[in-house]
């Protein structure tokens, strides 16, 4: 009797715990009954007032704060020393350029801090008339004499240090709103280098107060983190990410969120469960369940953002068994089978058409192409290459090292099983992120994989970084004097079409000869709420604007650059 | 019982002298730049230099030794190589959410597993015995990732109760990640506790305390509780050690800014200063807590107590 009425009161407690919880499945923070109810509201009001001129927005906001995902917490919020993308998310809010790439085309420029420049024929002399009207956050104005200083500052920094230093000349004043700048050499990629990430201007006298101005601002200073930009920082915490406030004095005018909020979350699975629920609203999505999940609830939306960049197996041409053995490398690219990476190891997010995939590039940017040879799948002719190269079948053992994040592992074994298919034995070699990174700067490596990624922007320093033996991360190694002269060539090319010439004659020539081999083009998909409007990333540099962001209830109303063509 | 405390207070410090020579030594094995680590392939092969010279990278192995205990009883632990500042303010940040992560779940668990584990003693074989024996297995067999999400999505997404992550929510932060820990960690109270109890209520003075005529209250907790009690102080302190380093999942999934992630990236990156000072602190919290067990043994069991005490004596005759 007692059994049986303790059975019955846990069974009770077990129902109810279920019917509560499918009870509250109906019930979301995103509740669209709830958001078009107020949003009805407000569109009626406004809709009723659309024929009376003075129409006015919403009084209240549907959501002031923006509340950001990223992925590594934050190691230096300074433009001109920051190398990572979390920093760069961040620093791209609080200070501007003089000029950014445009929308959707990377050999385009839009004029931010500058209105307008004129480029002389050699391209060694740019002249940039500077926006009027301008002050940092802080109400200091902007004037010529800071973008001489950011300059300077940024040819003795480690993050610009290389592109700029022995590029410029000398950077001079030409009038309170002019400055000249002159190059050393003809130098077409200079504004792709000022519309980077770390192309930013920053203040002369609010640095000039720091102890040492062209040092990287430390967190803990605050005071010296002054832009032009849209937002200002207002907290930074170390593990918890940081928060920026709008900036009142903006030339463009206050944006409309009034705070965003980048919260550190590192593991995936919290991210999305974090933004369904309301916690957050934009994260990036990394698998194929969670972005179908998303897409199919109405409440959300989803961007998908191809890179100039391509997840490849880099072969290190300088060691055996790859030396001068042009028939092993090609072995490897026909048994290399595209589509099954893109399902296997990138959960179908990423584009896997051979003839999309042979450039690092992308569509629009000028160093890509669908001409290039590539090597289809196909197991008989991998097979015999293997047999040409001088192996049997099981014969040869290579080592693939990786990183130990989800992609890497399971590219990895992807290969694996691809290469065993052709009789090539490979041993998988997964290391930490940052011991992998001391690996491929040592070059001691037989293949990994490594995703070749030119963000920001900038095809001939991409090209100069990985494709050349003066590059720090030359971790492909091969000896070809006829291709690193015309790479060398496009740095000096006047027109666009002179370098894709250049591009294309570099490329044609070493296609063929697989010294490495794309497996798919990189997608990032971010995920943000279904409310916002406005929204766009800059895949030239991978981050967004937020100045440009609002919600819903003010389309129509809100212009986040008012008078701007 | 003062000398037995300074004394394991004082072996602590060869011990520690130790661990960090062990860290050092290992860490020594890593093909580590930290300047091309922080400055990024765009710094020249100069800065890099200039950057490891200025962080004692090149320097021998003893050297770094000497200059890094020399530099602990100044309160000095490093400059982290990623964040370019003192180690130890991030470690002191972070550190405080752990400890109140480990010690609110251990409270949890210590709540949850000890009187279940009592009870499934004291009525061996009956029902709620044989339900609090199952639910221990269920308990420890979820690892504690799994458990964790799984809380996530119903307390959070489905029942919207508390936030999935992060702790900018007041107590309401805690619950979760708190709850997860104490309830993974019950299950092993549970077994442990209904184990010890099980010995000892078999004893005779049990029976003895019973034929006087005390309640059965009064036998259970009064005598046979305090004496299993010095198992369970073993098990809560070997687990507390375990919780202090490996509260890294909880911390991950909840989005926690503790000690446990922050050695996780600082692995990650390679950050060799804040890896060492967390390490090196991580050590000797361990230490303190195993101290402070043997010190628990003493206040608990009055023969232990005497032991000590008779120790001394004999020393100093």
């Amino acid at each position: 009797m007692k059994k049986k009425r303790v059975s019955t009161i846990l069974i009770t407690a077990l129902l109810l715990l279920t019917t509560l919880t499918g009870c509250a499945s109906g019930v979301t923070k995103n509740d669209p009954t709830n958001a078009s109810a107020s949003a009805s509201t407000s569109t009626s009001a406004s809709t009723a007032e659309t024929s009376n001129p003075t129409v006015q927005p919403p009084t209240q906001k549907m959501k002031t704060e923006l509340n950001i995902r990223t992925t590594f917490d934050i190691a230096t919020i300074d433009p001109h020393w920051t190398i990572f993308y979390t920093d760069f998310y961040i620093t791209n809010q609080v200070w501007e350029g003089l000029v950014r790439f445009a929308a959707g085309d990377v050999t385009k420029f839009e004029g931010v801090l500058a209105e307008s420049w004129e480029i002389n024929d050699e391209f060694t002399e740019f002249t940039f008339h500077l926006r009027q009207g301008v002050t940092f956050s802080d109400g200091t104005p902007f004037v010529a004499e800071d973008v001489v200083f950011s300059l300077e500052r940024m040819a003795v920094s480690s993050g610009m240090g290389n592109k700029v230093r022995g590029v410029i000349e000398k950077c001079e004043v030409l009038d309170p709103t002019t400055v000249k700048v002159t190059t050393t050499s003809c130098t077409p990629q200079f504004l792709g280098l000022m519309a980077s990430h770390r192309g930013m201007i920053v203040s002369k006298e609010v640095c000039g107060r720091m102890p040492d101005p062209m040092a990287a601002i430390a967190l803990a200073d605050r005071q010296y983190m002054i832009g032009t930009g849209a937002y200002m920082i207002d907290t930074i915490t170390p593990g918890e990410g940081a928060s920026l406030v709008s900036n009142k004095n903006h030339y463009w005018g206050e944006p409309y969120f009034e705070r965003l909020n980048f919260l550190l979350v590192a593991d995936d699975s919290t991210a999305v469960s974090a933004f369904l629920n309301g916690e957050l609203d934009q994260v990036q999505i990394n698998t194929r369940m969670d972005k179908e999940l998303i897409e199919a609830d109405s409440n959300f939306k989803t961007n998908e953002i191809r890179m100039s960049g391509i997840h490849t197996i880099a072969i290190n041409n300088s060691v055996e068994p790859f030396v001068d053995n042009l028939a092993l490398r090609q072995a490897i690219a026909y048994g290399t089978n595209e589509e099954v990476y893109g399902e296997m190891a990138f959960d179908g997010i990423a584009v896997t058409d051979k003839k999309a995939i042979i450039s690092v590039f992308d569509e629009g940017e000028e160093a890509y192409s669908e001409d290039y040879e590539t090597y289809e799948y196909n197991v008989e002719k991998a097979k015999a290459k293997l047999a040409e190269a001088g192996y049997a079948p099981g014969e040869l053992t290579l080592t693939m090292s990786t990183s130990t994040n989800m992609v890497g592992t399971a590219a990895a074994t992807v290969f694996q099983q691809q290469m065993k298919d052709i009789g090539i034995n490979v041993e998988v070699l997964p290391l930490q992120p940052g011991a992998f990174q001391q690996l491929q700067m040592s070059g001691e490596f037989q293949i990994a994989y490594i995703l070749f990624c030119s963000i920001p922007y900038d095809a001939p320093g991409f090209h100069g970084t990985f494709f050349q033996p003066s590059g720090i991360a030359f971790f492909l190694q091969f000896d070809n004097p006829e291709f690193q002269a015309l790479i060398a060539a496009t740095s000096t090319a006047k027109t666009l079409e002179e370098r894709i010439a250049l591009y294309k004659e570099a490329h044609t020539l070493i296609s063929p000869l697989a010294y490495y081999i794309p497996m798919a083009r990189a997608v990032t998909v971010m995920a943000i709420s279904g409310e916002i409007r406005g929204d766009s990333f800059e895949p030239a540099v991978l981050t967004a604007k937020y100045r440009d962001w609002y919600m819903s209830d003010y389309e129509g109303f809100y212009d986040p650059y008012p008078g701007l063509d | 019982m003062n000398k037995f405390i300074i004394k394991r207070i004082l072996i602590c410090i060869p011990m520690m002298l130790v661990v960090i020579a062990i860290i050092l030594v290992l860490v020594s094995f890593s093909k580590v730049d930290p300047g091309k680590m922080k400055l990024g392939t765009d710094a020249t092969p100069e800065k890099v230099y200039e950057y490891n010279e200025a962080h004692g990278f090149y320097d021998p192995l003893p050297v770094k030794f000497v200059k890094f205990v020399g530099n602990i009883f100044k309160g000095d632990f490093g400059i982290s190589y990623y964040y370019d500042r003192p180690v130890w303010n991030d470690i002191m940040q972070r550190w405080p959410h752990s400890l109140r992560v480990t010690f609110l779940g251990l409270i949890i668990a210590m709540t949850i597993g000890i009187p279940l584990g009592v009870l499934a003693a004291v009525k061996q074989y009956s029902l709620i015995d044989r339900i609090a024996t199952t639910l221990s297995m269920f308990l420890s067999a979820i690892p504690v990732f799994a458990m964790s999400v799984i809380l996530m999505y119903i307390f959070s997404y489905r029942l919207k109760l508390v936030p999935a992550s992060g702790i900018k929510n007041g107590w309401k932060s805690w619950v979760l990640p708190c709850a997860t820990l104490g309830i993974f960690y019950s299950a092993r109270f549970l077994r442990f506790t209904r184990s010890t109890m099980l010995e000892t209520i078999r004893q005779d003075y049990v029976q003895t305390a019973r034929a006087k005529g005390s309640s059965e209250t009064v036998v259970i907790w009064k005598h046979a509780f305090r004496n299993a009690l010095l198992p369970l102080i073993t098990v809560t302190g070997t687990t507390l050690g375990t919780l202090i380093g490996g509260v890294v999942v909880i911390e991950t999934v909840f989005v926690i800014p503790g000690l446990g992630t922050l050695v996780v990236e600082a692995l990650s990156r390679n950050d060799i200063p804040l890896v060492l000072a967390a390490i090196t602190i991580l050590a000797f919290t361990f230490l303190m807590i195993m101290l402070v067990v043997d010190i628990m043994y003493a206040v608990v069991d009055p023969r232990i107590r005497a032991k000590y005490r008779s120790t001394n004596r004999k020393k100093r005759k």
